[in-house]
């Protein structure tokens, strides 16, 4: 081990886990329940790619990071 | 916003999507108790077997898991495993764990075959909501969906740790008969195949399957008398009989019994009576009403000679077996009792008290009629098989403890279309309506107010039978129903919860510390628990489908020392296991299932001398002290089971030996063990384990030549 | 130079290929001290040996000989340099052989710090430790017998030097000898025998002597230790042991009776291992205690100033022969053993942990995953190990794998708890590997869906079922066209509002002038679809009712409007205004009305 090696710590503080977990994937469902809702209440006149697109994309961004914390928080340290 | 388009729907969707997810999250969680209280670990008797066998599924694969012989159960006969299970539990834990695996989550396969009950629990809800949609609209269908998520009779067996095939079997279930139901309603080919494989599914994973396919030929045959035969069912029948029935022979358990069996003749009888019928209108609507008859009475009688003499030839020949004890005894309550011990000692299998009725449903079962009321009121093809449906099975649900399971669904249903019916119709006078009532006089509104305030005490009073309902169904799934029974836990005098694991210190002591071809007896309740974790041959277990094999050991356990060895050297046996709660309380021991082992153990020829009068004492009563038949405190059992314990003193103020179970002090308490050794004890004394000593030598004089 | 040492010893290094030397026969030994701990089952040897130099050359080191009877079972061998009871050196010790001289024996080069000089004299110390060195007699032995057993060795330390003079104390595990080789000059005193001063010994000497005493200490051997360690760069390292103990003492024979195993809890059974101590590292947090079948609940956990110690009870008292098997694992935080700099990374943790005290651990397997992406690994082992080899293995969100090192060695004690160095080189973009894996799989989810709800499998166009969605769509942006005219019809009532409070009329002019345009084309596009659009008979009566209103509506606005556009008349202001405020609520209240039936 060579001197002036730091000590290694998580990017993210390991006590911010359980909260970051909560709240990315509370937002995450809450989209993917709209989007649920739009694709099973639209018919094909109504619908709109741009619109879907841009929800799921947004919601995988928050449902993914959420999970992750989850994970973290969970005891898996992946 | 765009988010107010077409505000109304979207907020019903969301709202009913929430509703589902939260029933489907409660189902999943309240089954949790155990493993949070506990650990995951599978729980009883059956599921470790289950559990052994999706090990093996896992490891081995398909091929090598169909063409499995145990030789590790039942020594010395062995069991060929891949033809006399179901494997639709085994298949689907085994799919779970290979997806997962494939996508790199590493979930070990114990922690798949735990939580597997309750995630199926969780599609449960959602396919019991589609299908009361079916019968009566979607707000019946949340009802119905919230309820069996926490109803106590479905959760019974399927909480987390609870690996057996009831678990998916009742999903399966509901997925036909929503699939039945739909295929009823449209006669679409589409919908009939779906309910076909969905039968398939269900055939593979659990024996009850018989009641679908004897439930659904009766809905045709209702249906037909009721004049509301059409093409529809024609269509819907037609399609799932045959391939419904091809699909089943797959199973290599089912093989050739729907053909074979009188349980599957209903089914067989109901097609042919479809096509008949059908021809019959077909007939009709291309002949004048005078020619129709003239032929319809000559071909009627044709027909029905023909059958009649080929069913009766076929029952004579033997070809079609009759119905099988099992089943018979659902008919004939008594006569499991009278002919088949070993049925009438399981548990399970007793009729169903009252009480069980209140604690399994609770206001389910006051809000049953009602339901059953509404359904009557608009009677249509789909309402008629839920009224089926829930008639049969309260039948069964009354014979045998177990069927409460094929009960609790149904209820279910029908008490959400009341509860529906009752809350759509009350909620309309809730609110008074100002526009009808400025021109009437004051006595509308008095009409108008009373209205208003019964809907709302109605509503009132609906509203806390669900919420005590609610409470009810989690006090006793955590009271009742979510104790792994492989761990006991008890609270001492100072509150501190004390855990007695002994049967796993048991079962892995024999796993690290015993020959690995070594040979275990023990009653068979503990065969698969003794497979399952301390991996070694047993005799018996809890499959019981070789009587003579159980009677051997029962005779083992009821006779002398001396005449036991004989037997024990005839099996190969290297240890006994017996189960003994006489030190901590623990009420389901040997001892106490005694008695069925001596009548187990007298029903075959080799136990002609083993009399169960013989272990009563003279006024017939079955004790363990001084009083004690002399045969009974000679015993096998008694001897291992009591084996030093009278020198224990296990209460304050009473003497040594003083059995807590049986409350008496034991009657023979100094002898020793001839032929047999100690070889462990468990800590709480739980688990008695003895080494059979080998041969002795010629000329001792303790083992005369022969008994 | 000078190191600060506290009993740390250096651990032998043993090469594969030895060394040939030749004996320095002016070395002579004073005087050597052995000091023979027997209370334990193993026997650890300290010599405490003073060296002199009679010759004229300097030496660098001198030759140590391992006892002849028992060197087979040599697991550790050290050596440091003593002045004064201090330490002042820990010196190198290597397997060698000696030309010509006594093959069976077993040889060890002790290289002094600094060569010795002629005439001066230096005091070594070597500890040796001898796993399997006492030998249970009787073989088996019934559940509450003493456990006896047989100590055979060689009475003088074995040396390839003439010894001046030299004692041997040995001290056993307990009171009770059984019996004891009489070689004068002897004394016993409780648990310690003396043998010795013997002087003017010749080198090699061997003289036989065996021991017969009761050991009950637990004769406890771990056949196999699995020792798991799982990096993460998320802050946790996750360690893991699997371990197989067995009582290798006398056997148990005859029956287990529980009842004389609880009858008398702390005199009985005496030769049984009930429990052991673990101690964990400091940190050690969710420590859990299994094995195959499920959770062990018999353990105790302590959690102190340096250290987490576990109180293990087996499921079952361990008695001669009886074995068994557990896995004890628990988490410890990353920045007590990772250090970081840049993309560069090293891992210094222990090879092997406490297991029990005096443990001896046939066989260690030692897995080391790092995160998925590491580069460049170099594992540095403290001593020498048997064999290294690399693998992959997959876990939670992996890809490609994650490196997995395993190391085995065998035949350690507890001496042989030293720190190892791993150092890799790791990308902390690797790091966002594991959302981004999250995110393709979350967002192919919705994709999936989005293509799905496109698919038409229809054999035959439902006409009806499409015209209905058209007119569904239709009734949608009209709704929505009609929200949007009342909302506007509240920002022309705001500004009023905010014209009466600030009397600019060019803003309100500018800002009215907006509103009219965008009213206009709102009226352009409803048009629009009235014109495209056949509409069944209700809805196009309830259409009508809508516009019908919405005329009201306008009119009400206009009166308002040039109400206040009118400079002052002050007299009915108030109630006109009240008066048209109602009729706009309540042409609002039915245009939403008409707006959710539609």
């Amino acid at each position: 081990m060579e001197k002036g090696m730091l000590r290694h710590t998580s990017p993210v503080n390991p006590l911010v886990y359980p909260y970051l977990a909560v709240a990315l994937t509370f937002f995450g469902v809450f989209l993917l329940a709209y989007f649920f809702v739009y694709e099973v209440t639209s018919n094909k006149f109504t619908r709109s790619l741009l619109k879907e697109l841009m929800i799921g994309l947004v919601s995988s961004v928050f449902l993914a990071s959420g999970v992750l914390f989850l994970l973290l928080w969970v005891g898996i340290y992946v | 916003m765009d988010i107010l388009r077409g505000a109304t729907d979207k907020q019903i969707t969301f709202v009913k999507l929430l509703i589902l997810t939260l029933a489907s999250l409660l189902a999943f969680t309240t089954r949790l108790f155990s493993v949070l209280r506990f650990e995951s670990v599978i729980h009883e008797f059956d599921p470790y077997f289950n559990y052994r066998t999706t090990q093996f599924l896992a490891k081995e694969g398909f091929y090598n898991f169909h063409n499995w012989f145990d030789d590790r159960a039942w020594y010395p006969l062995g069991r060929i495993i891949g033809g006399t299970i179901y494997p639709g539990l085994m298949m689907t834990s085994a799919m779970f764990y290979h997806i997962l695996h494939y996508l790199n989550i590493t979930i070990e396969i114990r922690n798949v075959c735990v939580f597997l009950a309750p995630i199926f629990s969780s599609f449960t809800c959602i396919v019991t909501y589609h299908l009361t949609k079916e019968l009566k609209g979607p707000g019946a269908g949340l009802v119905a969906a919230s309820m069996i998520a926490i109803v106590p009779g479905y959760i019974s067996r399927s909480v987390a740790g609870s690996y057996d095939n009831e678990g998916i079997a009742i999903f399966c279930m509901l997925l036909t008969y929503t699939l039945w139901i739909k295929s009823v309603k449209t006669g679409s080919i589409y919908w009939s195949v779906m309910c076909a494989l969905a039968y398939f599914y269900m055939v593979s994973s659990w024996g009850g399957y018989v009641f679908l396919i004897n439930l659904i030929p009766i809905h045709v045959l209702v249906l037909m008398l009721t004049g509301r035969f059409s093409h529809r069912i024609y269509i819907a029948y037609s399609s799932l009989y045959i391939i419904g029935t091809i699909l089943s022979m797959q199973i290599s358990f089912v093989g050739f019994q729907p053909v074979q069996t009188s349980e599957h003749m209903g089914a067989f009888g109901i097609f042919g009576l479809c096509q008949i019928y059908a021809f019959i209108e077909f007939l009709r609507s291309k002949l004048n009403p005078q020619m129709f008859n003239h032929l319809f009475r000559i071909l009627l009688t044709v027909v029905l000679a023909a059958f009649g003499f080929v069913a009766v030839v076929l029952l004579i020949t033997g070809k079609i077996a009759p119905w099988t004890g099992r089943f018979y005894s659902l008919l004939d309550p008594s006569y499991a009792k009278n002919n088949i011990p070993i049925i009438a000692s399981v548990s399970e299998h007793q009729p169903t008290t009252w009480s069980s009725f209140y604690f399994d449903l609770q206001i389910l079962v006051f809000l049953f009629p009602g339901g059953l009321y509404f359904c009557f009121d608009k009677l249509t093809d789909e309402n008629i098989f839920i009224i089926l449906y829930g008639i049969t099975s309260i039948y069964f649900a009354g014979v045998m403890v177990r069927l409460m399971l094929v009960l609790a669904p149904v209820m279910c249903i029908v008490s959400a279309i009341g509860v529906s019916s009752l809350l759509t119709s009350f909620t309309k006078h809730c609110e008074a309506d100002e526009s009808k009532s400025k021109s009437k006089p004051k006595n509308q509104d008095w009409e108008l107010f009373k209205k208003q305030d019964v809907s709302k005490s109605a509503l009132f009073l609906l509203g806390l039978m669900l919420l005590t309902y609610s409470y009810h169904c989690t006090w006793v799934t955590s009271e009742a129903y979510s104790s792994p029974s492989i761990v006991l836990a008890a609270r001492q005098t100072d509150g501190s919860k004390i855990i007695f694991d002994d049967f796993r210190e048991s079962y892995y002591w024999l796993r690290q510390n015993t020959a690995p071809d070594a040979r275990v007896m023990s009653w068979w309740d503990y065969g698969y628990q003794i497979t399952a974790m301390a991996n070694r041959t047993i005799l018996v277990d809890n499959n019981t489908w070789n009587n003579t094999h159980i009677s051997r050991v029962g005779q083992a356990m009821s006779s002398t020392e001396e005449h036991a060895y004989g037997i024990m050297r005839e099996l190969d046996v290297d240890y006994v296991l017996v189960i003994f709660g006489g030190l901590t309380g623990y009420a389901s021991d040997d001892i106490n299932k005694f008695l069925w082992m001596v009548r187990i153990g007298g029903s075959t020829p080799e136990g002609e001398h083993i009399k169960e009068p013989d272990y009563y004492t003279p006024q017939g009563e079955f004790r363990v002290d001084r009083e004690g038949s002399p045969v009974l405190l000679n015993c096998l059992m008694y001897k291992l089971c009591y084996y030093r314990f009278g020198q224990v003193y296990t209460e304050a103020n009473q003497p040594t030996g003083y059995d807590r179970v049986r409350n008496v002090e034991i009657g023979n308490k100094d002898f020793d063990l001839k032929v047999m050794e100690e070889a462990y004890t468990s800590e709480h004394w739980i688990v008695r384990i003895y080494k059979v000593k080998s041969l002795p030598n010629l000329g001792d004089p303790r083992f005369p030549s022969e008994e | 130079m000078r190191l600060l040492i506290t009993f740390l010893y250096v651990f032998m290094v043993v090469k594969l290929s030895l060394a040939t030397d030749t004996l320095d026969s002016d070395i002579k030994n004073v005087d050597i001290d052995v000091f023979v701990d027997l209370t334990s089952h193993l026997a650890q040897i300290t010599s405490t040996i003073k060296l002199t130099n009679e010759g004229i050359h300097s030496p660098q080191a001198f030759h140590f000989a391992l006892d002849p009877y028992i060197s087979s079972k040599l697991s550790f061998i050290g050596a440091k340099e003593v002045e004064d009871d201090t330490d002042i050196a820990v010196l190198n010790v290597e397997g060698t052989t000696i030309d010509n001289e006594h093959k069976d024996a077993k040889f060890y080069r002790i290289n002094f710090s600094k060569p010795l000089k002629p005439r001066a004299t230096i005091t070594i110390v070597v500890e040796t430790v001898y796993s399997d060195s006492m030998s249970p007699l009787p073989k088996q032995v019934q559940q509450d017998d003493n456990q006896l057993v047989k100590y055979t060795a060689n009475l003088y330390h074995y040396t390839p030097y003439h010894t001046t003079s030299a004692v041997v104390t040995i001290k056993v595990a307990s009171k009770n000898v059984e019996s004891y080789s009489q070689i004068r000059p002897v004394n016993v005193n409780e648990d310690t025998i003396t043998y010795g001063p013997f002087n003017d010994l010749s080198p090699y000497k061997k003289q036989k002597f065996s021991l017969h005493f009761e050991n009950n200490s637990p004769f406890l051997t771990t056949w196999r230790l699995d020792r798991w360690i799982e990096v993460s760069h998320w802050g946790n390292i996750a360690v893991e042991e699997k371990l197989h103990i067995q009582h290798t003492g006398a056997i148990l024979k005859g029956s287990f009776s529980r009842y004389e195993y609880q009858k008398n809890p702390y005199g009985g059974s005496p030769s049984a291992i009930r429990s052991f101590r673990t101690v964990l590292p400091a940190s050690a947090t969710d420590v859990y205690y299994r094995d195959e079948i499920g959770n062990i609940s018999t353990s105790h956990l302590q959690e102190l100033q340096e250290s987490v110690e576990v109180e293990i009870r087996p499921r079952f008292p361990l008695f001669g022969g009886w074995q068994t098997r557990y896995t004890i694992g628990y988490n410890l935080p990353s920045y007590e053993y990772l250090y970081q700099l840049g993309s560069q990374y090293a891992l210094k943790m222990r090879f092997m942990d406490h297991v029990y005290d005096n443990q001896f651990v046939d066989e260690i397997v030692l897995s080391i995953v790092l995160p998925e992406g590491s580069q460049d690994i170099k594992f540095d082992p403290p001593y020498p190990v048997d064999s290294e080899s690399t693998s992959l293995h997959y876990t939670y969100l992996d890809t490609i794998g994650r490196p997995l090192l395993t190391i085995t060695k065998r035949n350690l004690v507890e001496n042989h708890i030293e720190d190892f160095t791993i150092s890799y080189s790791f990308n902390s973009i690797m790091l966002l590997q594991e959302p981004l894996l999250l995110f393709t799989a979350f967002f192919l989810v919705f994709v999936v869906v989005i293509i799905s709800v496109r698919l038409d499998f229809s054999i035959v166009e439902d006409q009806d079922a499409l015209a209905k969605m058209q007119l569904k769509a239709v009734r949608e942006d009209y709704c929505y066209l009609f929200e949007k005219k009342l909302s506007l019809s509240k920002k022309i009532i705001t500004n009023i509002d905010k014209f009466r409070a600030n009397k600019d009329r060019q803003a309100f002019k500018s800002v009215k002038n907006q509103l009219e345009t965008d009213r206009k084309h709102i009226n352009n596009k409803i048009a629009v679809i009235e014109k495209e659009n056949k509409f069944p008979p209700d809805i196009a009566s309830k259409m009508a009712e809508l516009s019908q209103k919405d005329n009201l509506l306008k009119q009400n606005l206009e009166q308002t409007v040039s109400l206040f556009d009118r400079p002052a008349k002050i007299s009915n202001i108030q109630s006109q205004e009240d008066k048209l405020t109602r009729e706009r609520e309540e042409l609002t209240n039915q245009m939403r009305m008409l707006l959710s039936v539609l």
